[in-house]
């Protein structure tokens, strides 16, 4: 692991979209520049099928229910995802309120999802008012508790994604 | 790797503890590696020094978890080795564009520059509001993540 846990994070999430990608020929990961978006590049990109985004969302959420706008279009239809990585073992509702001012700054995407921690219960409440202010996008949380879960689907070791979970504090 | 800076206020409460529920994001803004690294660089003195704030998540106090935070006597500080950075870049700035005649809006190093001073003045702004509009109120942090 590097010193920057920040860095750790996104490049571990990356090798598990990364990895996803290999087994779905219509998933692209993709990162943007430091200069051409508004995040300076920290956030990772996916052009997915309808049919992902769905069984990623049942995947990950066990009570998920298909989007309205999304739930009768084409599963061969593509989503623009925006994936903001929480490297944080505990999500709070400041880090939802910034969640939530970047969607407004990635109007081209139609999902976001906020991957990684546990939601204290302050953020969740943030979480599901940030979904009614924008029921045209899919908006999800994956906990750090399904993480495993994606790795295990995805064929990606545990050892290779969380070397030293006991590190990551905070 | 970006850093993240956010400006949160907090309502205290009675026991001075830091509730959750009660946090409010005022603005934040996303900088740079080079820029945080610049800023905590030591040789300029001491730098700006990180702490952990206990969080707690409810008005219960049954559980808490930690953020890093500057100390509140850093931040001016902090502002102040931002501006120094901004000078050095906007001489740096000046110096490129005077020796090139090739350098048409939206070149890359147009962008680069346009992206940096993005962040900084966002930060800028970030650390100013803290230093004048909440200098006294220990309910006010600058976070870093």
């Amino acid at each position: 692991m590097s010193d920057k846990r920040g860095k750790d994070g996104e490049h571990r999430a990356l090798l598990l979209f990364s990895a996803a990608a290999l087994r779905d020929d219509k998933l692209e990961v993709m990162r943007h520049s430091k200069t051409n978006s508004p995040d300076m590049g920290e956030d990772i990109f996916l052009s997915a099928t309808n049919a992902w985004v769905q069984r990623f969302g049942a995947d990950t959420n066990s009570d998920y229910k298909e989007h309205p706008v999304f739930k009768d279009r084409d599963p061969a239809s593509n989503r623009n995802v925006r994936v903001d990585v929480k490297n944080r073992k505990v999500v709070d509702k400041p880090h939802v309120q910034k969640f939530k001012a970047d969607i407004k700054k990635h109007g081209d995407c139609d999902t976001h999802i906020m991957f990684g921690g546990r939601l204290s219960a302050a953020a969740k409440a943030e979480l599901e008012e940030v979904k009614q202010d924008y029921p045209s996008k899919e908006i999800l949380h994956v906990s750090q508790d399904q993480i495993p879960k994606l790795a295990a689907n995805w064929g990606v070791s545990q050892t290779t994604l969380f070397p030293k979970p006991d590190e990551d504090s905070k | 790797m970006p850093v993240d800076f956010y400006l949160v206020k907090y309502e205290l409460d009675p026991d001075g503890a830091y509730i959750d529920t009660s946090s409010d994001l005022i603005c934040s803004i996303t900088v740079s590696d080079e820029i945080y690294d610049a800023i905590m660089a030591t040789e300029h003195g001491d730098p700006p020094q990180i702490s952990s704030l206990e969080v707690f998540e409810e008005t219960d106090k049954n559980k808490s978890f930690e953020v890093d935070c500057f100390q509140p006597n850093d931040v001016s500080k902090i502002r102040d080795r931002l501006r120094e950075i901004f000078r050095d870049k906007v001489s740096a700035a000046a110096r490129e564009f005077e020796n090139s005649s090739t350098d048409l809006p939206g070149s890359e190093s147009l962008e680069r520059y346009f992206s940096q001073f993005r962040a900084i003045t966002g930060l800028d702004e970030l650390l100013s509001l803290k230093v004048m509009s909440y200098g006294t109120d220990a309910g006010v942090v600058v976070r870093v993540a």
